[in-house]
């Protein structure tokens, strides 16, 4: 079908309709804020708002255009009170529209008041035109910038504006919920029998409402043609359709704070999404996007950003062959091929489940983003007989992944899946410095998808290796208290990877010692020496010779000396007395010291804490130390701290408040010397 | 016809193209040796994280109203921490145009491994955080290469439609940790058209000047030039560099015509383009009017005006083209109550004139400790701008741009620097008020009581001024919980609850904000079986310390002046005798005096503690010392006092 001209009376029909429709159901109605609302002086559910949502309402609806074919219109009304100058920003807006050029997104009717009142009057100030500035952010992003006029404590503003879209694989998102309380939020979809949308409702508030009605539409088609003989002729079609409108509405909406220690808060929003199922247009069959995992997956597997690409090896032809050749045993030859991806290649710090372009041009470039980089290690090591699978994944910015879901959208990020004799690998070689056994933390986040013709399945993404960090020392005392101590650091996995990566953020050892004695007050680094450095077969060893000196070097009657002369917990990193969302320490760990104290001669033990022991749950956090005196005139200290799990839920809160409360008291503990 | 055409084009092209990949090739096995590694001398290696091995800029000065600044720079990346040095960034704005010339990256060895073309920068706007929108916009290229070293070559050109009204500054090596093994500068003029410049630490055999032709020009040539390693509170790199700083003494920007040959020059020009943007609506002049009839006194109409500024504008920062440089006027400002700090200004010195009092648009660079400033080079060294406010008695300074400051409170972003107030007659240079030290103060005054088990109950109050004030300004306007929160985060205490607590503030012409907190304190006093370990210094204990650097290579700059004072009553449970307190610490250097005293009377301890922190410039052999009596400072602060049981 040729659509040459498009019929503006028809068009002007469907546009009218549509304005008349909107303001029949919408309870918000542009120009009409009432005055109770400029005067009032607090939101009754929450006086400590600084502003409330008074209102928002969206309409995402499909409607078929001549020219463009079926759009999307995306109609925002916001109706904002604001009480407190803290919430000004509230009133600024960045609206991004994506794509560029005719089939880019178009904001339209931007229209917006501001209501204020002024000794006893109440103004209307209009948002002009010259002030809403575009910004060509990239390529790809624009965004209409501007603020409301007269903005003032008290003041209430509304805001219309409508985004037409040829994107319609997803609707806009709708966020129910914001940094402020919201008196109702609703959001309206009405689309042609011919598309399907999956929905994707999440966070911690229950939709108030939630209706399903259908209505009767058409579409006329117009389109002109060349006869044989030079004349034009015009046709039309009409088609008549039924319109399926969902609408779903939340009340009541408190302002969402955030909290210390959680992950991205865009797990927790109330918000809800649409991605495309399935499209039917008239007379034709229908196309099927996603609906079921399997479909997902062989969609996946036969498209040209990702399966087709796991096809062509030949430009890794000589990298095989040597591989092959090089290593015999199936392990060694799978952590070979991961250090040549993770060697050769740069990660461009983009995340994707596609690659760029293709895996032979990223590899002719020596860069590309994640899918790139792991999909290029699946395929080699596929190629030298290794079980191999893609594992789609979201990383910990991204949210959460619901696998209720069946939704691509939710994944941004690929890592590689391996198997050799039932032992399962997963791989990520993006970042130049892990070893192939660990994933770097951004990809620690609930499960992944397993990519593969017949063994899809949910992996989940856990971080609970070995990761331990084990801290022996030697402590010297001096008669007047200064001490002087050997430690011997050992650490494996996540925290070895992250104090690799901190020692070689700093251009030099005596950088790293400078901040090692900052974050250590009163300690000086006499020696320090690390083993293992690069070879992630043996556990990170660093060695510390540490002197602390005391101001007065007179010998003293009685010595006090706290064995935690670093890495002591001096204050509880949890506060606040109520928790909304879990806590997460992204990987579980276990730190254990033990110590030995010479006690000086012509001195004895006079007092030793007591030996403490306590955890919360089935061990999911526990603490252990104990205080002996040996027969060789020693002391030893042992202390164990465990986070044995990674998620603790708001209900556990307040027990791991309490547990940190008593970590920091006894990590205050002092074993008191007596002269003889 | 046309076909003959085309042949002739393809010839042509043809030619071309054998031309450029013979030039190519000559030119690469030249370039090829040059950017070896290998060819970079040794001493420019140390403390080095990138070496350029050619910075040149060059900057052409057609007239008042336009030039061009032409780059050429190849950088070898050492290591991780060198990166940014290899990113391509070039700034343009709706008043220039950029073009990217040519650009290769080349490995240790100096082959190339590939070139960058224009199609490979990307394209973005460039705002910056506080602002919702500029017209400034960058292009952006950022090399992926895993092997170090690397090289990065490129040409560039950004073309201005519009005068040079700031100043340039130009460093060889551009930034900390960066050596440079060829630099220069080249500026070339009309011969009548003239220029001012400030050279830094050259030493005579580092360059050479060649002023010559019809045009003039002047010329810098920079060679080997080492690498300053960044190092805590070292001052600015032109203090420890060679570096330039230049201006153009004449510049139009949309029509207004300036002139660079003094401050009163330079101030004029403001003053044009200022001209006639200070009206105000009628019924806001009477309303004004009504407003300052209340008060007598000139002091109190300021305040009150300035109140209403804070109550109905806030800042919102859009800068467009000659907005970049002119106030939004008043009238429009009046409509919509936003603005920059501009627009702000300028309308709060509406409002002034409203009322019949003068005041003066003030350009300023602020920013914590931004002290430093060039007096001879009488062009734009601003970026900000406050309000100078002259009375009888004595001269007020206004911030427009925040909404919560009391009035005349300028803060560390303003405080004791050279500005230039803007008046019809020209630019006249003055300085903002400087902080005394006693009144950046943190003044803290606590009683606790301890129970038999050790815990706690403290009631503290914490006075803050001068610089520290704004501390405490977001948690003025904070709800209750909010504010809650908000002190938790701030505070380490080791196990505490916020029982309650409240902020306030005093204004006045050196105004104080105080925080009121009754906390409880989980054992505060470490209880053993026989004994009680009390750390009294509970609030300004010294947690953190400056770096020992092992090998300081800087001078380094202390630039405020503070007093702190920490008076601390406790209360022990009954049935305890004291084991061992620390003595009195009395001791001072060039850097500060610190005095602390613990008074032990049966049960009842009283904790005093004085710090006075003092300013300076100080040679790299000073900062052992310096670091030292922080140590110290460090050690007497956690000291703790046993008590035995009796």
């Amino acid at each position: 079908m040729h659509i040459k001209y498009f019929n503006y009376a028809v068009l002007l029909l469907v546009f009218s309709l549509f304005i008349g429709c909107k303001s029949q159901d919408a309870s918000m109605r542009l120009r009409n804020v009432d005055d109770k609302y400029v005067k009032m002086t607090h939101y009754e559910n929450d006086s400590t708002a600084k502003a409330l949502i008074l209102g928002d309402q969206g309409v995402s609806e499909i409607r078929y255009h001549n020219v463009d074919g079926f759009q999307n219109r995306f109609t925002r009304h916001l109706r904002v009170k604001i009480f407190d100058k803290d919430a000004f920003d509230i009133a600024d807006f960045r609206i991004p529209l994506y794509g560029r050029g005719g089939r880019g997104e178009r904001i339209i009717n931007v229209t917006g008041y501001t209501y204020t009142e002024d000794n006893g009057n109440i103004t209307r100030t209009r948002l002009r035109r010259r002030d809403q500035h575009e910004e060509v952010v990239s390529e790809n992003l624009r965004t209409v910038n501007f603020t409301m006029p007269n903005i003032q404590e008290g003041s209430v503003f509304e805001l219309e504006y409508t985004i037409i879209s040829n994107f319609l694989y997803t609707l806009p998102s709708w966020y129910f919920q914001s940094e402020y309380p919201t008196v109702f939020s609703q959001y309206r979809i009405p689309i042609p029998e011919y598309f399907n949308y999956n929905p994707l409702v999440q966070g911690f508030h229950n939709l108030d409402s939630h209706e399903s009605s259908r209505s009767r539409r058409r579409i006329t088609f117009e389109w002109e043609e060349e006869t044989f003989f030079g004349e034009v002729e015009r046709y039309s079609h009409t088609v008549n359709y039924y319109e399926n409108i969902t609408s779903y509405r939340m009340d009541s909406i408190p302002g969402f704070k955030r909290e210390p220690y959680m992950n991205s808060m865009i797990n927790y929003l109330s918000k809800i999404d649409h991605e495309l199922v399935s499209f039917r247009p008239p007379y034709s069959a229908a196309t099927d996007y996603s609906s079921t995992w399997p479909q997902l997956t062989n969609r996946l597997l036969e498209s040209d950003g990702f399966g087709k690409q796991l096809q062509n090896s030949d430009f890794l032809s000589d990298e095989i062959e040597k591989l092959a050749s090089d290593y015999a045993d199936p392990k060694e030859r799978m952590v070979a091929a991961f250090e040549l991806i993770q060697d050769k290649m740069t990660w461009n710090k983009k995340n994707s489940i596609y690659v760029s372009e293709s895996l032979e041009k990223a590899w002719k470039d020596k860069q590309g983003n994640a899918s790139d980089i792991n999909l290029m290690l699946t395929m080699l090591l596929k190629e030298l007989d290794i079980e191999a699978h893609p594992l789609l994944i979201s990383t910990r910015n991204h949210g959460i992944i619901n696998p209720a879901q069946v939704m691509l959208r939710n994944f941004n990020y690929v890592v590689t899946y391996a198997m050799i004799d039932d032992e399962v690998y997963l791989m990520d070689a993006t970042e130049n410095n892990n070893p192939y056994y660990l994933l770097p933390g951004r990809c620690i986040n609930g499960n992944g998808r397993l990519i593969s013709k017949n063994k899809s399945k949910w992996v989940e993404l856990d971080a609970s290796q070995d990761n331990n960090i084990h801290t022996k020392s030697q402590l010297n005392i001096k008669p007047c208290g200064s001490i002087q101590a050997n430690l011997i650091r050992t650490k494996k996995d996540y925290p070895r990877l992250a104090k690799t990566n901190q020692i070689n953020d700093y251009g030099s050892k005596d950088d790293y010692l400078d901040s090692f004695e900052s974050d250590n007050t009163g300690v000086e680094v006499i020696s320090f020496e690390t083993k293992n450095m690069e070879n992630w077969s043996k556990p990170l060893i660093i060695n510390y010779e540490l002197k602390i000196d005391e101001l007065d070097t007179t010998p003293k009657e009685v010595l006090y000396i706290n064995p935690m002369l670093i890495d002591q917990i001096e204050s509880n990193p949890f506060r606040i007395e109520k928790r909304q969302f879990p806590v997460d320490f992204v990987f579980p760990y276990k730190r254990n010291y033990s110590t030995i104290i010479e006690i000086p001669e012509g001195y004895a033990v006079e007092e030793l804490p007591d030996n403490a022991h306590f955890y919360i749950g089935d061990r999911d956090v526990k603490y252990v130390s104990s205080f002996n005196e040996s027969k060789d005139n020693n002391i030893e200290v042992n202390i164990d701290f465990e986070i044995n799990k990674a998620l603790f839920t708001p209900q556990e809160y307040n027990d791991l408040k309490e547990f940190y409360s008593n970590v920091v008291e006894e990590q205050a503990r002092n074993i008191v010397l007596k002269k003889l | 016809m046309i076909l003959s055409n085309l042949f002739k084009k393809k010839y042509k092209a043809a030619f071309i193209l054998i031309v450029f990949a013979f030039l190519f090739e000559s030119n690469n096995s030249v370039l090829a040796s040059e950017y070896a590694f290998s060819k970079i001398p040794y001493e420019l290696l140390e403390n080095a994280n990138s070496v350029y091995r050619v910075n040149n800029k060059e900057i052409i000065i057609d007239g008042p109203a336009s030039f061009t600044i032409k780059r050429e720079i190849a950088v070898t990346v050492l290591n991780e921490n060198g990166e940014n040095s290899g990113k391509i960034a070039i700034h343009y704005d709706d008043n220039s145009r950029a073009r990217f010339r040519s650009g290769e990256i080349y490995d240790g060895n100096g082959n190339r491994i590939t070139r960058i073309r224009r199609r490979d920068l990307t394209d973005r706007s460039n705002i910056s955080d506080f602002s919702l929108y500029e017209d400034s916009r960058i292009l952006k290229y950022v090399p992926r290469i895993s092997s170090y070293p690397y090289t990065v070559r490129y040409e560039y050109e950004v073309s201005y439609s519009r005068g040079l009204f700031h100043a340039i500054f130009f460093y060889p090596a551009r930034h900390f940790n960066a050596s440079a093994q060829k630099a220069s500068l080249q500026i070339s003029y009309p011969s009548e058209h003239k220029i001012s410049y400030k050279e830094f630490n050259l030493e005579d055999d580092a360059y050479e000047k060649q002023i010559g032709g019809n045009e003039k020009q002047i010329k810098w040539d920079f060679k080997n030039i080492e690498a300053v390693r960044s190092e805590y509170l070292s001052p600015k790199i032109y203090n420890l560099a060679p570096a330039v700083i230049f201006a153009s003494k004449e510049f139009e920007f949309e029509g207004y015509l300036g002139r660079g040959n003094s401050w009163k020059d330079f101030g004029k020009w403001i003053w044009s383009m200022n001209q006639g943007r200070q009206k105000l609506p009628e019924n806001r002049v009477n309303y004004l009017k009504e407003k300052a009839s209340q008060y007598e006194d000139d002091r109190k109409k300021v305040k009150s005006i300035y109140k209403y500024l804070q109550s109905r504008t806030r800042y919102v920062n859009i800068s467009l083209g000659i907005g970049g440089m002119q106030p939004v006027d008043a009238k429009t400002v009046d409509q919509n109550n936003y603005g920059d700090c501009k627009a702000l200004c300028n309308y709060m010195m509406a409002m002034l004139k409203a009322v019949g009092i003068d005041s003066y648009y003030t350009l300023i660079k602020a920013g914590v400790g931004e002290y430093d400033f060039f007096e001879n080079i009488t062009v734009s060294q601003f970026n900000h701008v406050i309000l100078c406010v002259p009375l009888q008695n004595d001269t007020i300074w206004l911030e427009c741009t925040n909404q919560h400051i009391p009035f005349g409170y300028i803060g560390s972003m303003n405080d004791n620097r050279p500005v230039l107030i803007i008046k019809e007659d020209g630019g006249h240079l003055d300085k903002t008020p400087a902080f005394k030290p006693k009144e950046n103060i943190q003044n803290i005054n606590a009683t606790i009581k301890l129970d038999k088990q050790g815990h706690g109950k403290a009631s503290i109050n914490m006075d803050f001024g001068g610089m520290y004030l704004s501390r405490l300004i977001p948690g003025l306007r904070m709800s209750e919980n909010d504010r809650k929160r908000w002190l938790y985060r701030n505070f380490s205490f080791p196990n505490y609850t916020i029982e309650k607590h409240n902020v306030s503030i005093a204004e006045g012409s050196s105004p104080v904000a105080s925080l009121e907190m009754d906390i409880s304190l989980r054992s505060f006093a470490n209880k053993t079986n026989q004994r009680l370990f009390i750390k009294p210094n509970l609030v300004s204990a010294n947690r953190s310390s400056p770096p020992r650097n092992r090998n300081r290579n800087n001078p380094f700059e202390l630039k405020f002046e503070n007093s702190f004072s920490d008076t601390i009553n406790i209360v022990i449970p009954q049935g305890y005798i004291i084991e061992s307190s620390p003595p009195d610490y009395s001791f001072k250097s060039k850097f500060g005096e610190y005095n602390s005293q613990i008074i032990t009377k049966e049960n009842k301890v009283l904790y005093i503690r004085n710090f006075e922190s003092h300013n300076g410039y100080f040679s790299a052999d000073k900062y052992h010392d310096y670091y030292n009596f922080y140590q110290k400072i460090n050690r007497v602060d956690n000291q703790n006092i046993v008590f035995r049981k009796e």
